[in-house]
């Protein structure tokens, strides 16, 4: 039997249901997990899901940004975050928050396997690097 | 004062600082165990480039070895169990690389060439890559020039050329490190750097080492690499690279290098557990498919240089450790074929109190006579045959009552020339030393001493020689010859000797 990954079956499940009736989504849904059960499978759900959520966002054309800060970002600051995040990207950007107090100040960016860590802790161990030498 | 002017120079360095932010790419943990990790991510790392696992206390060292679409495969080089799943990983664009210097010389290092040996950081500003390729054919040329082992058995009849690839293999215990070791030892005031790697192998027995090693001076010129048998896999994986690393550079000097590998078959044993952790599928023995070019690419980095590249060389003297005398398993048979000839140890032999334990049949050098001196060569080739006389005749003579004059007479020769071939470990002997003996034994002046005082004839033989012919020695050592007039002097001076000691 051929061994499938998750991204493979999200990628399927993502057609199917794209190329289907809006009606039909729970039949299939239903159908889903039956191949998956079947398989024995079950146990990759969690992953499935990240990957629908993934997948779903490539097609779409959006990209996720997981923004961490110190504090929560004003609705002003967000705005503006966003903005620039676009142009960065060359397309829109979904946000996904976290507020880690351990950074001091500053901001965090990770879209993808890219990391802009403009934290003001990255800076106190850069120069504590530099200090060192 | 003093203070004044440190805050004060704090205060500037603090104020010039800047911090920039730069766009890096990263990955993250999936899995991590058994000292390789899967990470997600890094869609940047290069084959066999270091990463960076930026865990809760401090950061660990890794090497990307697996490139797939979604994921990197990584074996960890520092202490896994700092890392976590979920940890942020780095590139550093690296590739995993050792520091070269001459300030490594008298050291021990481990793996990744830092100190282990408690005398400080060694400063270099030179790194060389771990992986190299080997040196192509334009720049090198044949190997012509011997390396002295100081062991008769070896220098007469299976000699080792500089840049040539010699491969000790035998069971455990048969005194395959005492060879190597000997080998270091005799080449003080040769201008030969030595490198011993260790690799898996047990931290008491190197510790003795580098002891015998610096009680004979020998430290001078040697490097060791230490990756203990507690360290991980991937540390013993890297240190025989390493080594050769460190030798290249030398090399590149257009200085002669000794690298002993000791032994390559825990090195092939730790490269399986990658492996087999990575996922690669097993092959034979459950080694992957790809163990014969682990050594091969690594041998193949010996090489003599030709005069427009420096002239430089490196000896490779690897050491594999056969089961209960099996030389056609898969890790022996793969080396047996990479080197340019093989030195084979016997249990039976040596506990028979033959040592070194040599089986003089199927132990062969390659390269053969081209790397001996001539005064050598012309004293070995009658050795050579003279055993190999001596072994039919010996097989043949068990099973007769009585044999004639000439039967007699050759077995009688050939138990006083495996007598002489005998050496205790850590004596290596001068060449010049080594071609008067051999000398004697080939040329029947030993014939009417009596077996058990062959040894001490022998003894005798190389203090009287010391004492009353430093003048022969010397010729022989530095015109390398045994011409008429030389051979005359030595045959007269054997006489003596033997109408002396009567």
């Amino acid at each position: 039997m051929i061994n499938y990954t998750p991204k493979q079956y999200a990628q399927a499940l993502h057609l199917a249901i794209s190329e289907s009736n809006p009606k039909d989504q729970e039949r299939i849904l239903d159908n889903f997990v039956q191949v998956l059960k079947s398989n024995g499978h079950l146990g990759l759900l969690d992953e499935i899901e990240k990957e629908f959520l993934r997948h779903d966002r490539e097609q779409r054309g959006v990209k996720q940004a997981e923004i961490t800060t110190a504090k929560p970002l004003s609705r002003d600051e967000e705005a503006k975050l966003i903005h620039n995040l676009n142009e960065y990207v060359g397309g829109k950007v979904e946000l996904k928050k976290k507020v880690d107090e351990g950074l001091i100040g500053g901001i965090m960016v990770k879209i993808g396997d890219e990391l802009i860590d403009g934290s003001v802790k990255k800076s106190l161990q850069e120069l504590k690097n530099k200090l060192k030498e | 004062m003093k203070t004044d002017k440190i805050v004060e120079q704090l205060k500037n360095r603090i104020a010039a600082f800047q911090s920039q932010v730069k766009i890096e790419r990263i990955g993250e943990v999936m899995q991590v165990g058994d000292g390789v990790a899967r990470i997600s991510g890094l869609s940047d790392a290069a084959a066999s480039e270091i990463l960076e696992f930026q865990t809760a206390s401090g950061t660990v060292a890794g090497v990307a070895l697996n490139l797939e679409e979604s994921e990197v495969g990584a074996v960890v080089l520092g202490q896994q169990q700092k890392i976590k799943e979920g940890d942020t990983v780095k590139t550093t664009g690296r590739i995993l690389s050792v520091p070269v210097s001459e300030k490594l010389v008298g050291r021990v290092v481990n793996a990744l060439g830092e100190p282990v040996d408690g005398k400080g950081q060694i400063k270099s500003d030179k790194y060389y890559p771990v992986e190299k390729i080997a040196p192509g054919v334009i720049t090198r040329e044949s190997v012509k020039q011997p390396l002295q082992t100081g062991i008769k058995a070896i220098d007469g009849m299976i000699p080792i050329g500089r840049g040539q690839r010699e491969l000790i293999i035998g069971d455990r215990q048969t005194g395959k490190t005492a060879i190597a070791i000997d080998t270091i030892l005799n080449q003080k005031g040769q201008d030969v750097i030595c490198i011993y790697v260790a690799i898996g192998q047990k931290e008491s027995k190197i510790a003795k080492i580098v002891k015998t090693l610096s009680d004979g001076g020998a430290m001078e010129y040697t490097i060791v690499v230490l990756a203990g048998a507690s360290e991980p896999a991937a540390l013993s994986y890297i240190a025989p690279y390493a080594g050769c690393a460190m030798g290249e550079f030398f090399m590149d000097q257009g200085r002669d290098v000794l690298v002993v590998y000791d032994d390559l078959s825990k090195h092939a044993v730790a490269y399986r557990e990658i492996s087999l952790l990575l996922k690669r599928p097993p092959g034979r023995e459950a080694y992957p498919g790809d163990v014969f070019y682990l050594h091969s690419r690594l041998l193949e980095r010996a090489a003599k240089l030709n005069k427009d590249f420096g002239g430089g060389s490196l000896t490779a003297l690897p050491i594999i450790e056969t089961q209960a005398g099996d030389i056609s398993a898969y890790i022996p048979t793969n080396v047996i074929s990479i080197t340019d000839g093989q030195i084979f140890l016997e249990s039976d032999l040596f506990y028979q109190g033959i040592r070194p334990a040599l089986n003089v049949g199927i132990s062969v050098s390659r390269v053969g006579s081209a790397a001996q001196i001539k005064a050598m060569k012309k004293v070995a080739g009658k050795l050579r045959l003279d055993l190999a006389q001596f072994r039919e005749m010996a097989a043949f003579a068990q099973f007769a009552s009585d044999l004639d004059e000439g039967t007699r007479k050759q077995i009688e020769r050939g138990r006083r020339t495996t007598e002489i071939l005998k050496q205790p470990q850590y004596e290596p002997m001068p060449v010049e030393h080594q071609v008067a003996i051999i000398y004697a034994a080939t040329n029947g002046y030993l014939d009417d001493v009596p077996l058990e005082k062959v040894k001490e004839f022998e003894t005798r033989f190389h203090k009287y020689l010391t004492v009353n012919a430093k003048d022969l020695l010397n010729t022989i050592r530095v015109k390398k010859e045994l011409d008429g007039e030389v051979e005359e002097k030595l045959k007269r001076l054997i006489e003596e000797f033997k109408r002396m000691s009567q």
